[in-house]
């Protein structure tokens, strides 16, 4: 994938997006958000509801028009040009299907429209319907069918055209969460068997971080951080990033960093070596900034043996792991520990903790930018 | 839910209602069999003993109700009866199809404020008359006046606030997604809504359909001052049923009224399923 | 002995026109002060269950007891039931005070006693601060708490949310789960929530009822219902991801048996005697896509190859294929292999959970040996 990744980038892009910018009357939706999706990649667009993730799906589908910026569809500018020239599907979040039509009839549509004749549909249809394994329902109206079957059927819509470009606006949402589970594998690896460029919108970054080659994350009209899921995760741009990304929700805390010795990180009362990349960062001087540390990189221990001490707030069992808050001095910690190891704690405990300090990420507390 | 037993007062209250909607149809009915003698009768009479057909007669022969020695109707009702099934006709068919596409401009593409169908409904918030005698003068200038072209004109004007305000509500409880997505699939933006939204709004459309055309089919105040002759509409024909002779002809009036009502009832049944999901004005959703 | 709070039984609904029913018989009984989840997938009867326990639906057949009295012929106000829709239904035209006090106006409460009913329910969820805001101005968790104050003030015994977190945002979301374990604590109410996401149902649940097809499969301890599982659904169902399962039998070999499948064998731990199990049951084995490592040499070697990695943040969900038999593996981040990549699985024998291929039900594979 890594051979594919880079003789992709050698050709024209499949989109490229150039400081596009979009307001509805006093209200900015997008602003000034760049990025780039390489040939046959998974681009994950992440965002909160509002971020801007819908306008800018539908002015990649011709549905909207930016106020500033360009569109470029396959290395060419898509002003002007309508939804039905562009060569992209969409699927919406609640996937509009038509209602009065078969689940044939809709797949059948974008390739009725275009005039192609009876038999060529029919089996571009039921090509395309046994991929997805959809061939039963096919003679079924959308109300009779469930919701991953509308799912696929959606998507069947949008396959049927061999569109250059696929839009996917939280295909997913109105899904149980075990069949979105699913059909986010399923629809990763369709994509790769198929070689087709996604854009797929959501609001939930695990299943971001799931099925995507690169995450564009978006605030408030504006793109915070372009980056793999790993590294989203290991290297947020910001402290909201790194809030946003991982469950359980990442611990920040005050500390203070002193420069001799190879650079030291003091947190609630303990002095742990700095990472390295701190260190590096900053040789000569003092700072206070603010920790991040994920619940992974903190371990529990008898009270005595942990560099922290601290008294357990609260027990959230979560099947196989289990969330222990912990508050120590000035703040309360979020650890994940084995649902085994939880019977003999109970809430109050005095307990020990122990921090991963090499994985520790320092935002500047004015800023809020990661520093290290 | 589990279905309610129909209580001894809600028997009553339905029945009431019952009598108070159909007993002026009742009336209607009856008075338009009864021969003139019992037209005025007091008492009543409520079912006439000799019920005749004379009444309905007279409405296409003039001088069939002679017979019973009331003279004076001076013409037959055919010319006002085609005269109103062509004004209503053709203006709710010009209100409906200007009214949609209206609708599906306010709700899909303009910006719309939350007075938006207050403005859409003041248009029809002026009296009738207060604004008569002004179209008089317009339509006698412009040398419209007495023809049904210009009561076409009038009808769709003064019933477009209706179709469009009832039908951007259909519109607006329709998924703008589902058009959105037959674009995509390659339909320009108009026939993307000739193809999608029009039948997907089919209910709402034949819902006010029928209202519009019981509003053009009953208008009065309109078709009398602009029409001189030329022209005629039934309700214009009815009040002619005045002699100087036997006073008011309600016998014929009741007929003329009694076959009036008929395209409306059949209308009615015609589009009851679509008229039952039309009526409630959008669902709730999710 | 004091009677539970809630007990549903022989509950059953079915459909007007005889097919599958909705609620096939399901038994259940919740203690005072509890709180109980009622877990499955989109269709499996867990909002009609719910529907019939407050009284929009009246039951096909069974009871529903409200402190050992049956409540079936009472109509839905006066049950003392509270129910928190799935969509909040808050009345957008009143201001968040009047929401809060309608309730206690249609029972024609008088008015001192709801302003003091209104002023507690407020504070409790926080409300105080917005009480005269108008509820069209709120947003996702506000209004919800607004639905549930709505549904406080007339003090009911047994509150039941739907899908109580579903129309949140994430970050709301975890806010929300917050305060309802925070409520539960404070206030003491028996509560029965609704969802089809088991995060949800293990974060704010003691017990957890999973529901398929119109019947309880399980209920069990929030804390345990994952680590034993009763059965095949649930072991299916519970768990991110869930467990894997293999279907295969189980063989004589030499003195003890073994789990086979396709030619693929695995010693069951010496001195295993699987309770009803016997050679030649259609048997399936569950392993934990955490218990499976990837190793190059070890016991319970399998061959496989990496077909899907999807990463977590801390560790990734390998998808991998041995043959035939689809599997996912849990792995540490740092050093996962790649898509394609050939890899070998080492299965710890004593994880392992054993299920009868006929019964569906798990076999316990030592005589004693129950978790």
């Amino acid at each position: 994938m890594n051979v594919m990744a880079s003789a992709a980038a050698l050709e024209v892009p499949r989109l490229e997006v150039h400081k596009l910018s979009k307001a509805y009357r006093s209200k900015r939706a997008l602003d000034g958000v760049s990025f780039v999706v390489p040939e046959s990649a998974l681009t994950v667009i992440l965002g909160a509801a509002g971020a801007g993730k819908t306008t800018m799906l539908r002015m990649v589908a011709g549905l909207e028009q930016p106020d500033d910026g360009r569109i470029m569809l396959g290395g060419r500018d898509s002003a002007g040009i309508e939804p039905k020239h562009r060569n992209v599907a969409m699927i919406f979040d609640n996937l509009a299907l038509y209602p009065n039509k078969t689940g044939f009839q809709n797949i059948a549509n974008p390739l009725r429209i275009a005039g192609m004749r009876q038999p060529e549909i029919e089996t571009k249809v039921r090509d395309v319907a046994a991929k997805l394994k959809i061939a039963h329902i096919l003679g079924r109206l959308p109300k009779t069918m469930s919701g991953g079957e509308r799912q696929r059927v959606a998507l069947g819509r949008a396959l049927v055209r061999e569109p250059s470009l696929f839009l996917l606006d939280e295909p997913l949402a109105s899904l149980d969460a075990m069949l979105r589970i699913e059909l986010r594998a399923e629809l990763r690896r369709l994509q790769k068997e198929l070689g087709y460029t996604f854009v797929l919108a959501t609001p939930d970054f695990a299943e971001a971080m799931a099925i995507a080659d690169t995450i564009v994350l978006l605030r408030e009209g504006r793109v915070v951080q372009i980056a793999d899921p790993q590294a989203l995760y290991e290297q947020p741009a910001d402290r909201e990033v790194a809030k946003f990304v991982g469950a359980p929700e990442i611990n920040l805390v005050r500390a203070h960093y002193t420069p001799g010795d190879g650079g030291h990180v003091h947190l609630e009362g303990a002095r742990y070596r700095a990472p390295a990349a701190l260190s590096r960062r900053l040789p000569q001087s003092d700072l206070d900034f603010e920790a991040g540390l994920r619940p992974e990189h903190i371990r529990l221990s008898a009270p005595a043996d942990g560099d922290l001490q601290g008294r357990v707030a609260d027990i959230e069992p979560l099947g196989v792991d289990a969330v222990v808050m912990v508050a120590t001095t000035g703040a309360e910690l979020r650890l994940v520990l084995p649902a085994r190891s939880i019977p003999n704690l109970a809430a109050g405990d005095v307990v020990g903790l122990s921090i991963a300090a090499e994985h520790m990420l320092a935002f500047d507390l004015v800023t809020k930018a990661r520093l290290a | 839910m589990p279905a309610r037993p129909l209580t001894p007062i809600m028997a009553i209250l339905l029945v009431v209602a019952l009598v108070v909607t159909l007993f002026p149809v009742f009336w209607i009915v009856m008075t338009a069999i009864k021969p003139p003698t019992d037209w005025n009768a007091a008492p009543a009479i409520w079912v006439p003993a000799n019920p005749t057909l004379v009444n309905f007669r007279t409405l296409f022969d003039p001088n069939a109700i002679r017979e019973y020695g009331v003279g004076g109707v001076s013409q037959s009702a055919t010319a006002s009866v085609f005269g109103s099934i062509l004004a209503s006709v053709v203006s709710t068919f010009f209100s409906i199809l200007i009214g949609l596409f209206a609708a599906i401009g306010l709700s899909r593409y303009a910006g719309g404020s939350k007075v938006t169908p207050l403005i859409i409904l003041s248009g029809r918030m002026f009296p009738p008359a207060a604004i008569a005698v002004p179209f008089v003068i317009i339509f006698s200038a412009t040398n419209i006046i007495d023809t049904y072209g210009g009561l076409i004109a009038i009808y769709v004007a003064a019933t477009l606030p209706f179709s469009t305000w009832m039908l951007k509500s259909f519109v607006d409880d329709l998924p703008r997604e589902i058009e959105e997505a037959e674009m995509i699939d390659g339909r320009s933006r108009l026939m993307a809504h000739v193809t999608v939204t029009v039948p997907l709004v089919r209910g709402g459309l034949f819902a006010t359909a029928l209202f519009i055309f019981i509003l053009n089919w009953s208008e009065f105040m309109f078709a009398l001052v602009l029409s001189y002759g030329r022209i005629s509409t039934i309700p214009v024909q009815l009040a002619k049923y005045v002699t100087a002779t036997a006073g008011t002809l309600y016998g014929v009036q009741a007929a003329l009224a009694v076959l009036a009502m008929i395209p409306l009832v059949l209308a009615g049944f015609a589009i009851q399923s679509h008229l039952a999901r039309g009526m409630t004005f959008g669902a709730i959703k999710r | 002995m004091t009677a539970p709070k809630l007990q549903l039984v022989d509950l059953k609904k079915e459909f007007s026109d005889g097919s599958v029913a909705a609620v096939d018989g399901i038994d259940l009984t919740v203690a005072g002060g509890e709180t109980v989840a009622l877990l499955g997938p989109s269709g499996c009867g867990k909002s009609t269950t719910l529907n019939m326990i407050v009284g929009l639906e009246a039951p096909s057949s069974g009871d529903i007891l409200i402190d050992g009295r049956s409540v079936i012929d009472i109509p839905a106000g006066r049950r003392d039931v509270g129910l928190v829709f799935q969509d909040y239904a808050v009345f957008t035209s009143m201001s968040v005070r009047e929401n809060l006090a309608f309730g206690l106006k249609v029972r024609r409460v008088k008015k001192p006693a709801i302003v003091r009913a209104v002023g507690e329910v407020a504070e409790l969820l926080g409300l105080t601060g917005i009480l005269d805001a108008s509820a069209r101005d709120l947003g996702g968790s506000e209004l919800q708490r607004v639905a549930i104050g709505r549904t406080l003030v007339t003090r009911p015994s047994i509150l039941l949310l739907d899908e109580p977190l579903s129309n949140l945002e994430a970050a709301a979301r975890l806010a929300m789960r917050k305060e309802l374990r925070r409520l539960q604590k404070e206030i003491g109410l028996t509560i029965i929530y609704v969802t089809h996401d088991q995060i949800e149902a293990l974060s704010l649940a003691d017990r957890i009822a999973v529901m398929n097809a119109g019947k309880i499969k399980q209920v069990e301890k929030a804390s345990l219902i994952c680590q034993q599982p009763d059965n095949l659904f649930v072991a299916g169902f519970m768990g991110s991801p869930p467990m894997n399962l293999l279907r295969g039998k189980l063989v004589r070999n030499g003195a003890g048996l073994a789990f086979a499948k396709d030619g693929f064998s695995f010693d069951l731990p010496s001195g295993t005697t699987p309770g009803e199990g016997h050679e030649r049951l259609p048997a399936v084995l569950g392993v934990r896509p955490e218990d499976i490592r990837l190793a190059s040499t070890g016991e319970g070697l399998m061959a496989a190859r990496v077909v899907l990695v999807e990463p977590r943040g801390s560790d990734a969900v390998l998808t991998v294929e041995s043959g035939p038999q689809t599997m996912k593996v849990i792995v540490p981040s740092l050093g996962r292999p790649e898509e394609g990549a050939e890899v070998g699985l080492s299965i710890d024998p004593s994880s392992l959970v054993l299920f009868s291929g006929e019964s569906d039900r798990r076999l316990p594979l030592f005589a004693e040996d129950m978790s």
